[in-house]
C-alpha cells in the first residue's frame, strides 16, 4: 500500500474511480441516474442488446440440438412417415402455442382498456439466479419513468428503477427491494410482497402482513391490489407455492412463484399511463 | 518519423486497444456470463483479465482497464451502490506491483499466485452486495456453501482461459511493440 501513496498516477486515479464510485451512488441512492451511468448505457445498450440476441440464438440452437438427439433416439425405429407427421404435429402446436400466447397479449390490453404501453426488449439480466434486476432498451426518450410497472405477456414482471436517456432498470418481484400492495384473488385479503433470500433461492418472492385468521392456500392467485396508487390493480404477480409460519412472530408468510418466467423473458411492455380506480 | 510522436500514436493505440477489451468483457460478463449459473453463483470474467494485465503490462494499463471495466459493468447491471470499478481499479494496481517484483521468467508463477487473493476479494465484494441486499434474510450456511464457494471457484477456473484470451488480445499490440511500429 506504501507504492500507492507514493504514486502520483496512482493516487489521481484512486480519486477519480472513489469519486466515480461515490457520486454514482450518492446519486443513485437518491432515486436518480448519474451522467456515467447514463452515458455507458446509451452507448452500450444497443451492443448489448445485440450481443444478448446472438446468446440467445447459440442457446436455441444448443436447446433444439439437444431435443433433436433426444427425439431422434426414442424414435430410431419409427419410420420416416411417422416422423413427417411428428413434425407437421409440433409445428402445429407451436402454432397454437404462439396463438395462445397471442391471445394472453391482447387478452391484457383487452381487460385494461385504460392501460397506455410501451413495449421494451430486455437487454440483460443481473447475475442472480432469478434476476433482481434486468435492463431494458426504452427509456426517457421513451417517455418511461421510474416507478411505472412493467409487465409481460402473462402478468407483473417488476418496476422502473432507474432510467437513461435509452435504456432503464427493472427491479423484478423477487428484489428485496420491491414492495408491492397484493390481494389474494380466492380470500380478497390484501398483503405485501418482498424479496428475501430465502425465496430468492427457488426464485420465490413471498407475501407478508396477511391476517392472524388468514387461508391463504397453495395455488391461490396474486393480484396487485393498486393500493398507493403506483399500480393499477388487477395485474397478476404470480400463485402461492406454499406457506410457512414464522417461529418468533407466528406469522403467516405465503412463498409466491411469479407468473412471468423472469430467467427467460425477452419481451416486455410498460405501464407508462393507466386510470386511477377508486371503490 | 519523430520518437514522441510515435510513442504518442503507442499510448492512443493502448488506450484504444485495451478500451476496447474492456467493453467485450463487460457486455460478456452481464450478458453471456448470468446464464452460466454454478449452483447460485456467476463467475467473474474480468479478474483474470485485469491481473493479466497488470503482472504483464504494468500497474497503469490495469488500474484504467479495471476502472473502465467496471465502470462498464456496472452502467450495463448494476443499480444503487457499486464498489466494483474501486475494486477493480485497486486490484490492478496491486496486480502490476506484484508483476512489478517478480522476476520476467517468473510472471506466469506470479499470476498463479495473485489470483486466488484476487478471487477471494471478489468474492467478499458480493457478500457484501448480498449483505446489503438482504440484511435481515441472509442463510450465510446456504450462502457459503451455494454462492461463495462456487463463485470463488468458478472465478478461479476462469482466469486461465479469460488469461488466454487476453494473451491473445494483447499479442498484436505486443508484436508492434517489438517492431517499435507505434513506440
Amino acid at each position: 500500500m506504501k507504492n500507492l501513496f507514493q504514486n502520483k498516477f496512482m493516487i489521481f486515479t484512486v480519486v477519480i474511480a472513489i469519486l466515480l464510485v461515490g457520486t454514482t451512488s450518492f446519486i443513485s441512492a437518491l432515486g436518480y441516474t448519474s451522467y456515467v451511468r447514463n452515458a455507458i448505457g446509451i452507448v452500450l445498450t444497443p451492443i448489448q442488446k445485440g450481443a444478448n440476441s446472438v446468446f440467445d440464438s447459440i442457446e436455441n440452437i444448443f436447446s433444439s440440438k439437444e431435443d433433436y438427439k433426444k427425439l431422434k433416439k426414442e424414435n430410431e425405429e419409427l419410420k420416416l412417415h411417422l416422423k413427417e407427421q411428428e413434425d407437421k404435429l409440433k409445428e402445429a402446436e407451436l402454432a397454437l402455442k404462439q396463438n395462445e400466447e397471442l391471445k394472453n397479449y391482447l387478452g391484457i390490453k383487452d381487460e385494461h382498456t385504460d392501460f397506455v404501453f410501451t413495449n421494451a426488449s430486455v437487454t440483460s439480466r443481473s447475475s442472480e439466479k432469478t434476476p433482481n434486476i434486468i435492463t431494458i432498451d426504452k427509456g426517457l426518450s421513451h417517455g418511461i419513468d421510474t416507478g411505472m410497472p412493467v409487465i409481460d405477456k402473462y402478468g407483473f414482471v417488476g418496476i422502473v428503477c432507474e432510467t437513461g436517456l435509452t435504456w432503464s432498470k427493472v427491479k423484478t418481484v423477487v428484489s428485496p427491494d420491491t414492495s408491492i400492495g397484493v390481494y389474494i384473488e380466492r380470500t380478497g385479503e390484501s398483503g405485501i410482497t418482498s424479496g428475501t433470500f430465502k425465496a430468492s433461492k427457488d426464485g420465490l418472492f413471498t407475501l407478508s402482513y396477511l391476517g392472524d385468521n388468514t387461508d391463504v392456500k397453495q395455488g391461490d392467485r396474486i393480484f396487485t391490489s393498486g393500493d398507493g396508487s403506483n399500480f393499477p390493480k388487477g395485474i397478476l404477480l404470480g400463485n402461492v407455492e406454499y406457506t410457512e409460519k414464522n417461529s418468533v412472530t407466528r406469522e403467516i408468510i405465503a412463498y409466491i412463484r411469479p407468473i412471468s418466467p423472469l430467467k427467460e423473458v425477452n419481451e416486455v411492455m410498460i405501464i407508462t399511463e393507466f386510470e386511477m380506480k377508486y371503490e | 518519423m519523430n520518437k514522441n510522436y510515435t510513442s504518442r500514436i503507442g499510448i492512443i493505440f493502448d488506450v484504444l486497444v485495451y478500451g476496447l477489451f474492456a467493453i467485450i468483457l463487460s457486455i460478456l460478463q452481464t450478458t453471456l456470463i448470468p446464464r452460466m449459473h454454478i449452483y447460485d453463483a456467476t463467475p467473474d470474467i474480468l479478474i483474470g483479465a485485469i491481473a493479466f494485465l497488470g503482472i504483464y503490462r504494468g500497474e497503469k494499463t490495469a488500474a484504467l482497464f479495471g476502472l473502465l471495466a467496471g465502470l462498464c459493468v456496472d452502467g450495463l447491471g448494476s443499480v444503487g451502490v457499486s464498489f466494483l470499478p474501486l475494486f477493480y481499479c485497486i486490484g490492478g494496481f496491486i496486480c502490476g506491483n506484484v508483476g512489478k517484483a517478480a522476476k520476467e521468467n517468473a510472471r506466469f508463477a506470479a499470476f498463479l499466485v495473485t489470483i486466488p487473493a484476487f478471487c477471494f476479494f471478489r468474492t467478499l465484494i458480493t457478500f457484501v452486495k448480498y449483505l446489503i441486499e438482504y440484511t435481515n434474510t441472509l442463510d450465510f450456511a446456504y450462502y457459503g456453501l451455494y454462492i461463495a464457494l462456487p463463485e470463488f471457484v468458478s472465478t478461479l477456473c476462469l482466469c486461465i482461459p479469460v488469461f488466454l484470451v487476453t494473451l491473445l488480445f494483447d499479442s498484436p499490440l505486443q508484436y508492434a511493440r517489438k517492431k517499435g511500429w507505434l513506440y
